[in-house]
């Protein structure tokens, strides 16, 4: 667990609303090693998901370097962006956002047409990785036929079509409730561990963020040194309330 | 890679169902008008600009109608050159003795033996009916347009009954029809039978004549113009382009009015397809983002839009003229029966290949319709668009 995957040094992220200039990251560094589950969280608001998006190469830090799996990200075109993400991450979403009018199995199949790819193995990574979620019976249902659970497998199914070492989650289970949540959580822990991907998810939730190995809170656009010395009594300071919870 | 996102294309076309029939069915109908409309157009120019440079048109110079003594017809016919000839009668009256407005009739006579050769579009006359046409005095053949409006058949007999004076009543009998085209609405009958029933050999109103070559054609046309000057009466000699060009310079302006119309009608098209792709886009901002998350790059998803624009496009075109071109068959068949709504089908059939134009064109408004919209596309920044979701 030695090579970093994520490295991030001095992110800054600046958007302008109307003539006022709003600093949402102040200076964020961090580092992401291979084959880590690590959960980001924080009140909303804190700049969780413009870190999230930073790291999975769909916005650029104002000031700041962004490393992945060794390549400086920060500076890329859109178009390169855009290239690289089809292959270096794979992206799972709180709604799913699967293509409504396509079937599970053509939802997952949709990077890999991006890919100098033949017809049979597009069909055959499609069908693996449906399988690795447990949806091979499903390859032709729509996702209105689908119930929540089964489209955040399909989610995670098209994030790991195309093999990426790093995954990030924007609250894969903010959309689920109690046996579902769990059920994703479980799947996307097996896959960590089954096939040493590297999980990057932002999550509000107690649960979700108590699988991973470790968490980063991120409050006013800066990371917070933790002072925890177990994952436990880290949750607990990420958590005071969790106990009262149902 | 582009025929890779072609499911995708026509999988997003069934994402409103109603919203691409109502633009599809939009573009069918101005498709359709269009198609008939430059059909018109396009056969009016291309008589224009396709008049014949070997026939000439011969008439009499300063009296309407033309009244052509029948001594010219032999002198004419045997000058050197003439390859062909026919004379043009037009025998006006009514179905019935007491005139009505639509029981008028105009009947052409001709010279009988060279009907295939100096009328255009009658080369296809069968033999049968063209041997019954040559042994019957009193025959006529009549255009399908003719035949339907005025519910006659093959071997019906009929009487017009002369508009002019002296009072001359002409009874003919129907042999068979004739291609359809321009001689939609004729009637032919043979000139000599009419000058027997109408005890008038002495004139016609025209002379045709087909010459061996343009050079010929010119050369006779000014010789004829001199020989006939100063005889009573004197003549007009001018080729048939000429004659056309005269007509034409008539029509132009309302050719370029209908012209207009048509331009009208492609810029209404390309707005329906903009409008339906522009609220098809703003629709799907969230799936743009999440397909340019995956990896699809701004030019992927604005050929996606294109290209659902120009399936649309193209299958409407074609379904449009497609409708348009079955009409004109069963019109022209006798399948549908004559309206007035059709009737001009019968003057101006629009032809099959017109089908396969009308899909490209279709495409072409697709394209140009859709390219605003998928530019926009560019600006959906997936940051953005999630920031708003959250």
């Amino acid at each position: 667990m030695s090579d970093v995957i994520v490295q991030v040094d001095e992110g800054f992220k600046e958007y302008s609303r109307g003539a006022e200039r709003v600093e949402v990251l102040k200076g964020v560094s961090l580092k992401i090693y291979r084959g880590e589950f690590v959960a980001l969280i924080g009140p909303s608001g804190s700049g969780k998901t413009t870190l999230l998006n930073l790291i999975a190469g769909l916005d650029q830090p104002t000031r700041g370097r962004v490393v992945i799996n060794g390549r400086d990200i920060s500076r890329m075109s859109e178009s390169e962006l855009a290239r690289w993400r089809t292959t270096a991450i794979g992206f799972v979403f709180q709604f799913y956002h699967l293509i409504p009018v396509l079937t599970a199995y053509e939802n997952v199949e949709l990077p890999l047409l991006l890919l100098n790819m033949s017809a049979s193995r597009r069909r055959k990574q499609a069908l693996n990785a449906l399988g690795l979620v447990g949806l091979s019976h499903r390859l032709t249902h729509r996702p209105g036929q689908l119930s929540g659970g089964e489209q955040q497998r399909v989610g995670i199914a098209r994030a790991l079509v195309t093999d990426p070492a790093l995954v990030v989650a924007d609250e894969p289970t903010g959309d689920l409730d109690g046996r579902k949540k769990e059920e994703i959580l479980d799947l996307l822990q097996q896959l960590q561990e089954g096939l040493n991907k590297t999980i990057l998810m932002v999550t509000h939730d107690h649960t979700a963020a108590s699988r991973a190995h470790r968490l980063l809170r991120i409050s006013d656009g800066m990371l917070l040194e933790e002072h925890a010395e177990t994952r436990e009594e880290a949750l607990a300071l990420a958590f005071p309330d969790a106990k009262l919870r149902p | 890679m582009l025929f890779k996102f072609i499911n995708l294309v026509f999988k997003s076309l069934g994402r409103n169902k109603v919203r691409t029939a109502l633009t599809g069915m939009g573009v069918i109908v101005l498709v359709a008008i269009y198609a008939i409309v430059t059909n018109v157009t396009s056969t009016v120019k291309s008589k224009i600009s396709g008049g014949d440079q070997t026939r000439l048109i011969v008439s009499e110079r300063w009296t309407m109608p033309s009244q052509i003594p029948s001594r010219y017809v032999s002198e004419i016919a045997k000058l050197p050159g003439v390859k062909n000839f026919t004379t043009w009668t037009i025998f006006v009256g009514f179905l019935d003795r007491i005139p009505q407005a639509d029981r008028q009739v105009a009947v052409l006579s001709v010279h009988p033996q060279t009907l295939r050769e100096m009328h255009g579009g009658l080369m296809d006359l069968p033999d049968e009916v063209y041997e019954e046409w040559l042994s019957t005095k009193d025959a006529v053949l009549v255009g399908p347009g003719m035949m339907k409006k005025m519910n006659w058949h093959i071997g019906q007999q009929f009487t017009v009954f002369g508009a002019r004076f002296p009072p001359v009543d002409v009874q003919y009998r129907i042999i068979g029809t004739i291609p359809g085209g321009e001689w939609a609405s004729a009637i032919f009958c043979r000139q000599d039978y009419l000058a027997d029933a109408s005890d008038n050999s002495g004139s016609v109103n025209a002379i045709l004549l087909s010459v061996e070559s343009e050079e010929r054609a010119k050369q006779l046309a000014s010789e004829l113009s001199k020989e006939y000057e100063n005889r009573q009466p004197a003549l007009k000699i001018e080729t048939e382009s000429a004659g056309v060009a005269r007509f034409a310079s008539r029509s132009t302006a309302v050719l370029q009015i209908i012209d207009a119309v048509v331009a009208i009608l492609l810029i209404d098209m390309v707005i329906i397809l903009s409008n339906s792709i522009s609220i098809s886009v703003r629709e799907r901002r969230v799936e743009m983002a999440v397909l340019k998350v995956l990896g699809f790059q701004p030019l992927h998803i604005a050929i996606m839009i294109i290209g659902e624009a120009m399936f649309v496009g193209g299958i409407a075109g074609m379904i449009g003229t497609g409708i348009v071109c079955s009409i004109s068959t069963l019109t022209l068949s006798g399948a549908i029966p004559l309206a007035k709504w059709n009737s001009f089908l019968l003057q101006f059939p629009v032809p099959w290949s017109a089908v396969l134009w009308s899909g490209l064109l279709g495409a072409g408004v697709g394209l140009t319709g859709s390219v605003f919209p998928a530019m926009a596309t560019r600006k959906v920044k997936v940051s953005d668009v999630f920031a708003r979701i959250a």
